[in-house]
């Protein structure tokens, strides 16, 4: 009996020191392959960091601005009251707009022209802000259409027309002859619609050597910049004293009128 | 059910299903370019603009190493842990966004931004019903972790070599 239970005891603690033996080796493995699998985290950690930085959006230089855009807001401001001696008691509207938007063609249409009414009775400070975020959205029937970048294209050309003089008669113009959504506008549309606004003789040339050469290319990749890093995610907005208006206000002649005389102080 | 549910083999595939969608979901937005991840964030008008830029690349990449993880089966519970809650997030910034009535793409697999309201009602509960399912698949993964052909195997398989476990 004592043999036997010394015998079995022994083998028991032989098989107790094996079994903590083989722990132990279980414990080292475990952790080697979780350094493994935490050095694995890390290097793909490090790929991805590197790759959102190299990805970001091009930054294009602002280059050359149209006449009377200033670095502050890259917006074309419109109407007499921003020259007026008491511009700052004057509200300020400033309205995001991509050439290719349906819904900033409603807007045109439904209170444009009161708009341009308030705006050039000095009763606000207008402030177009362009944006050509539709040129992500509409790529691929922009370029089946033979007309890719069609927002950026048409907004070079409005810098010209602004160039020109001719700012608000080129907006009213291009929104009126709106292509359906993912057309585009193509260059020659551009020209057609730069004489229609008044723009003839030497100030054709100019406005043509404008836009071929993508001179103000800069300023609207740069005001789109400006669009996202506001936050906006869509057009038209309305912002009446930095505050975004609701679209129905802004949409509605009357309601507008009214938001902005009491916004006058 | 729960039978069959909390079997390694079962747990094998939604461990694979949840991986794919993952690195698919994160993969077509982290590779988008421009302004995109950018605008897909400020859509749903949560976080501040000045966060877009980071928040653009950080979520499509945690999903793409949440993915690797899954795929490769390392740390299954954690990562089907941070799985879920990720995934509950996503579904948080639905309703939020469903209930303040925007209309928006929820960029889930890249895009985004605000589209019209047509079928509205349909997109929202589809997405939110579709990652409610992920998340079941990710809950499934923390309650058993254990899954085949699973890379963290490899620290505790072949241990009581000499000895059979019945003798303990």
């Amino acid at each position: 009996m004592a043999t036997n239970n010394q015998g079995s005891r022994a083998a028991r603690e032989a098989a107790a020191a094996a079994r903590a033996q083989a722990k132990a080796q279980t414990q080292k493995r475990e952790r080697t392959i979780q350094l493994i699998g935490g050095l694995a985290v890390l290097v793909v950690v490090a790929v991805l960091v590197v790759i959102a930085i190299t990805k970001k959006p091009p930054t294009t230089s602002i280059g050359a601005l149209p006449t009377g855009v200033t670095k502050d807001t890259l917006g074309v401001q419109v109407g007499t009251a921003w020259s007026a001696s008491n511009a700052s008691s004057i509200p300020k509207l400033q309205i995001w707009e991509d050439f290719q938007c349906p819904a900033c063609k409603n807007l045109e249409d439904a209170n444009g022209a009161n708009i341009l009414s308030l705006a050039n009775s000095g009763k606000v400070r207008l402030e177009w802000r362009p944006t050509i975020f539709l040129d992500t959205n509409l790529q691929g029937q922009n370029s089946a259409a033979g007309n890719p970048n069609s927002s950026a294209l048409a907004t070079m050309a409005f810098g010209c027309a602004v160039d020109a003089g001719k700012a608000e008669q080129f907006h009213t113009t291009l929104f009126a002859h709106q292509p359906q959504e993912g057309n585009g506008y193509s260059a020659s549309d551009l020209t057609k619609y730069a004489g229609m606004s008044g723009i003839n003789g030497k100030a054709m040339d100019t406005f043509n050597n404008c836009l071929s050469s993508k001179k103000y290319n800069g300023w609207v990749q740069n005001s789109f910049k400006a669009f996202n890093d506001a936050g906006v995610t869509s057009t038209p907005t309305g912002v009446l004293n930095g505050k975004t208006l609701d679209p129905k206000i802004l949409y509605t002649p009357a309601e507008l009128t009214k938001a902005i005389a009491s916004a006058t102080k | 059910m729960k039978r069959v549910i909390s079997t390694p083999a079962v747990g094998f595939h939604y461990r694979l299903v949840l991986a794919g969608v993952l690195l698919y979901a994160g993969g077509a937005k982290f590779f988008e370019g421009g302004y995109a991840a950018q605008m897909a964030i400020n859509a749903y008008k949560i976080f501040p603009p000045a966060w877009a830029p980071f928040l653009g690349h950080f979520l499509p990449g945690l999903e793409i190493l949440l993915g690797i993880l899954l795929l490769a089966g390392m740390f299954v519970r954690l990562t089907a842990l941070i799985t879920a809650i990720l995934m509950t997030g996503f579904i948080l910034g639905i309703i939020s966004v469903w209930v303040r009535g925007y209309s928006i793409d929820c960029g889930c697999f890249g895009g985004g931004g605000e589209v019209s309201a047509a079928g509205k009602t349909w997109r929202y509960s589809s997405e939110i019903l579709r990652d409610l399912l992920f998340v079941g698949l990710a809950v499934r993964l923390v309650v058993w972790p254990s899954t085949p052909f699973a890379f963290e195997n490899l620290g505790t398989r072949h241990t009581y070599s000499q000895e059979s476990p019945e003798e303990q």
